[in-house]
């Protein structure tokens, strides 16, 4: 089967003061639809930079990043927005709401951007933050809401147009254990119900040991890889754990 | 377009928005000014000049470079025995020309008026066809007046509300007038007017046996070249002004008024342009990470562009809005003025103006805003 995004021989490398930091050192990844995969080490791994690559929102020094087969770097800056509009729903960590909009309106915004019709624009929404548990809040701006809160609205903002793939960029970073939970929780139902592709960067094992396959990422270099598909959460700890010691 | 985020983030900031509305209204106002009066005085001297066509001016050359668009005349003097040689030249309608002494009356305050001695029986020499409100234009009485609008007004007893009227007595350099008529609206010369016998007139100003020029209406209009010419060769010293020369005369200092507006009225949308830039530009970095978000979720350039004018365009289309009633009370309260008519043309003018100072100011800032990163949405603060 046709990966949703590939990488291949990817390279990135940011010249700083005259030095070259390698962020990201030659990763081959392929993410097939309905996977979850969580992409995980710790600071400085290079496991932000290699989201920002598959995002489209980063070129690569070297090699290729494929998303449904066409190569990124040749498609123009408009054709790349265009692809996070309709292709890619994005998860950040600081929840990145616009702060004047409403729950519902930061989810219409991102329909308007993918150029939905006026009636989905008007019933889907609501229909999203009703399935994120936040119906009732709808009318709230993000300073009425908890972090949790904020983070479902954006869950619900990334799925406005139906993306093909899910990039979730520490989305339980500055959330509390439980709530962080519950929303891993709500992200994996999602996977499984809609067989919804969701990549995950994140530096806590606990987080991705919800996924079905998880990248173990050090020094820009993938370190070790394993699957966790059908396991307990205390077994795929464990199994992290081993893959990271 | 993101119009509605536009107009959020200045409902969030209301304070800021307006005041720079109120900054950008109280520019706009002065564009509005500025252009209405340009406006107003460029058609006041159109309707003075068409008052002399047909006809030619025979006045002092002074040298000066006023010339032929002084319509006062206060500043030359001829002789009325050389006054009435020039009238008696072949090819004038004696009936229609005159001559006249024009001197301004002393006043501390503005506006100056102008006291025009005619000859009685000749007043169409100088009112051209201007008739009275009420009353008549004829200088019946050896003490009698014809007022211009203005002055009707201005020379009314202290305490009285009502402007002079036909029949009313006023003082005029000592001497006791009686009022003919008072003059319809008419350009600013003849509002500012008070028109007497040509000789009440040099006995007030002791000028005895002389005027100011000659107004000279030809029989025929092919006649005025040859009357100017006859005048020329017969009175060295006169110069005779046709109403083309004078027309010619106006329209380059016409140029010079509308070359002094447009410098004030294009400094003063540099200003809007400048403060507005500022505004947009705080507004622009205050929001990195939302428009990074945006880029990020699919926002394509141009919708940035568009959102960021879109905050310029507001301030500025509510600024020009506000502007009128600025406008408007200026004028009417610091200025006596009552030209609305004309207050709104220019208001309806001055928004298209305003569009294009929001759509100047927004160039920056926007600019700025369409080359923020979507890797802006990903920085952790």
């Amino acid at each position: 089967m046709e990966p949703i995004i590939e990488t291949k021989e990817v390279w990135k490398v940011y010249g700083m003061n005259g030095a070259s930091v390698e962020a990201v050192c030659g990763i081959d990844l392929a993410v097939q639809q309905g996977e979850f995969v969580a992409i995980v080490g710790p600071s400085g791994s290079g496991k932000s930079s290699l989201l920002h690559l598959l995002g489209a929102m980063d070129h690569p020094t070297r090699g290729e990043v494929l998303f449904g087969n066409q190569p990124l770097h040749k498609m123009s800056d408009a054709q790349r927005t265009d692809l996070r509009a309709h292709q890619i729903g994005f998860i950040f960590q600081t929840f990145n709401l616009l702060p004047n909009l409403s729950a519902l309106e930061n989810v219409e915004i991102a329909l308007r951007l993918g150029g939905a019709a006026k009636a989905e624009r008007q019933a889907r929404p609501l229909e999203l933050l009703e399935r994120v548990g936040l119906g009732p809040r709808a009318r709230h701006l993000p300073r009425q809401l908890s972090g949790g809160e904020r983070q479902r609205v954006a869950i619900a903002r990334a799925l406005a147009n139906r993306p093909r793939l899910l990039l979730a960029d520490e989305p339980t970073g500055n959330l509390d254990s439980k709530t962080g939970a519950s929303l891993l929780e709500l992200l994996r139902q999602i996977n499984r119900q809609d067989r919804q592709t969701v990549v995950m960067v994140t530096h806590d094992f606990r987080a991705a040991s919800h996924a079905d396959r998880v990248l173990v990422l050090r020094d820009g270099r993938i370190r070790g890889e394993t699957r966790l598909q059908g396991q307990d959460t205390h077994r795929a700890l464990g199994q992290l754990l081993a893959l990271e010691l | 377009m993101l119009w509605d985020l536009a107009f959020k983030h200045l409902w969030q900031r209301r304070l800021r928005s307006a005041l720079t509305i109120l900054g950008v209204a109280i520019i706009l106002q002065t564009h509005l000014v500025i252009n209405g009066f340009k406006y107003s005085y460029e058609q006041d001297v159109q309707r003075q000049l068409s008052a002399f066509t047909g006809k030619v001016l025979v006045r002092q050359d002074t040298g000066d470079t006023l010339g032929a668009a002084d319509f006062s005349l206060t500043g030359s003097s001829l002789e009325e025995e050389t006054a009435q040689d020039i009238l008696a030249l072949p090819g004038i309608d004696r009936q229609a020309s005159s001559a006249v002494l024009m001197a301004p009356l002393a006043r501390s305050l503005a506006p100056t008026i102008l006291v025009v001695g005619i000859e009685p029986g000749h007043e169409a020499a100088y009112l051209s066809g201007f008739q009275a409100d009420e009353g008549s234009t004829n200088l019946e009485a050896p003490t009698s007046a014809i007022l211009g609008r203005s002055v009707a007004e201005l020379l009314s007893p202290e305490g009285e509300e009502q402007p002079l009227a036909a029949g009313d007595n006023f003082e005029l350099q000592g001497q006791t007038f009686q009022v003919a008529g008072a003059l319809e609206t008419a350009p600013s010369l003849y509002n500012n007017s008070v028109i007497i016998p040509l000789e009440a007139a040099q006995e007030a100003f002791e000028r005895p046996d002389t005027v100011s020029a000659v107004i000279v209406c030809a029989g025929q209009v092919e006649d005025v070249a040859q009357i100017q010419a006859a005048v020329e060769m017969g009175f060295p010293g006169l110069l005779a002004i046709s109403a083309q020369q004078m027309a010619a005369s106006v329209d380059a200092i016409l140029v010079d008024v509308r070359n002094f507006s447009n410098l004030l009225t294009t400094t003063v949308a540099g200003v809007a342009v400048v403060i507005v830039t500022i505004v947009v530009i705080v507004a622009v970095m205050e929001q990195p990470k939302e428009i990074g978000t945006l880029r990020a979720i699919g926002a394509r350039r141009w919708r940035i562009f568009g959102m960021v004018a879109g905050q310029a365009l507001v301030l500025c289309l509510l600024g020009a809005v506000l502007a009128l009633p600025i406008g408007m009370a200026f004028l009417k309260w610091g200025m006596q003025w009552e030209k609305f008519d004309l207050i709104f043309i220019y208001w309806a003018r001055n928004l298209v103006w305003a569009g294009l100072v929001g759509i100047l100011a927004a160039l920056l800032p926007a600019w700025q805003a369409v080359r923020v990163d979507p890797l802006e949405a990903l920085r952790y603060e």
